[in-house]
């Protein structure tokens, strides 16, 4: 029940910073955020700050040197975009880091259980994909042709897919033999 | 292709929300009727697999690369709806577990990524199947449906000029109008991320093909 609530918080508090129409709220929003997010300030930060970064910078530092050119003033427009953009990503990141996403959406019994399911499979995936890039790694004395790596590609995309739906059998028997049916 | 938060005003992810909403309520519940009653398990393996295509960096002639989503392979092979469902389950995770996307414009990336590429890429392959040469309806049907929903993108990105400005009119979300994103946005991805799209969707497609026969000829032998 709790996280359900903080889930309908963190939707309400999305929509009202994404409404913020000046930096001198979302500085507010910041401040409060760094305080709740207590010693993971610095994880939390510098994740959202990665994850911001890349489109962000790119987009309101072009728009900005435009406006420089034109000689407008680019200063609001930098600091409430990048800061809007950053404290939503921060709050997400908060709100991941301390609510039971699971819980959160468990008003659906379907989509709580398609959610564990799915991202169960998502880290055996990324585990079974760092292992299948350091084994051809290990295994390539010489740089491989175009070919090569386009036979490569194909055979782990599709390797990826059959394994899957293998599993997904798999895993199907092993619910219904422990009685899960939905 | 990813819309990060605070870019996109409410006056277009909540309408996209309303819209999404129930076409992924529709997904879901032909997905189930599709995939019977092993769905939970196949839908999960999917969305892990439409996950896992994204980590693949695949090199395109030019010297450059990038990552498919992989909607034509699923489109391509379980149908447009459940490779929809798949591909905005992915995104979901993608923002709320891992932070990646964000929330607010969840049901834009939705729409674009799962749903118009996912129908774009199904109908291109349904219309020129043997019309043309495999390799080419496969490689159409994959760079089409990103285009497609390249083409979403850049109008999500390109109005909001439009629907923000301050107090002296410059643009409070994204800056740059439809005469900006259209040829930024639609533009690379004719030229290179469609390429990619194309490039994945012909070699997984092609490879599945040969693994599929050489499996019957080996049961015919036997």
């Amino acid at each position: 029940m709790k996280a359900k609530t903080y889930l309908i918080l963190y939707i309400g508090a999305l929509i009202a910073i994404s409404m913020c129409k000046s930096y001198e709220p979302l500085l507010a929003v910041l401040a409060v955020l760094l305080v709740m997010s207590g010693k993971s300030v610095l994880v939390i930060g510098r994740r959202s700050l990665i994850l911001v970064a890349l489109f962000s910078l790119f987009i309101t530092l072009s728009y900005s040197v435009m406006l420089y050119l034109q000689n407008q003033p680019f200063w609001n427009y930098v600091l409430t975009v990048n800061l809007r953009s950053f404290d939503m990503v921060f709050l997400t990141l908060l709100f991941t880091a301390r609510v039971n996403i699971y819980e959160a959406v468990a008003f659906s019994k379907d989509l709580s259980f398609l959610l564990v399911l799915s991202v169960s499979k998502i880290m055996t995936m990324q585990r079974a994909f760092g292992d299948y890039t350091d084994a051809l790694k290990s295994r390539t004395l010489k740089k491989p042709t175009r070919n090569q790596i386009y036979d490569y590609l194909g055979s782990a995309i599709a390797g990826f897919l059959d394994k899957n739906i293998r599993e997904s059998k798999e895993n199907f028997e092993a619910m219904k033999s422990r009685g899960f049916h939905v | 292709m990813h819309i990060p938060d605070g870019f996109i005003s409410p006056s277009t992810y909540l309408p996209a929300t309303v819209a999404a909403i129930p076409l992924l309520m529709i997904a879901f519940k032909k997905t189930k009727e599709a995939i019977n009653d092993e769905s939970f398990a196949f839908l999960s393996s999917l969305t892990a697999f439409s996950f896992v295509i994204m980590m693949f960096n695949i090199p395109i002639p030019g010297g450059t690369s990038g990552h498919a989503i992989g909607a034509a392979i699923l489109a391509i092979m379980f149908g447009p709806w459940v490779a929809a469902f798949c591909i905005s389950l992915t995104l979901f995770i993608q923002a709320l577990v891992f932070g990646d996307g964000g929330l607010s414009v969840f049901a834009i990336n939705s729409l674009a990524m799962g749903f118009v590429a996912s129908f774009a890429a199904f109908y291109v392959h349904k219309l020129l199947n043997n019309r043309l040469n495999n390799s080419i309806v496969l490689f159409l049907s994959g760079w089409s449906g990103i285009v497609a929903a390249s083409f979403v993108v850049a109008v999500a990105l390109g109005i909001q000029p439009l629907l923000g400005v301050d107090s002296v009119g410059h643009p409070i979300y994204f800056p740059f109008g439809l005469n900006v994103t259209i040829p930024a946005v639609v533009g690379s991805h004719v030229l290179f991320f469609g390429v990619v799209e194309g490039f994945a969707t012909m070699l997984v497609m092609k490879f599945i093909a040969k693994i599929s026969n050489q499996r019957t000829n080996k049961e015919v032998v036997i």
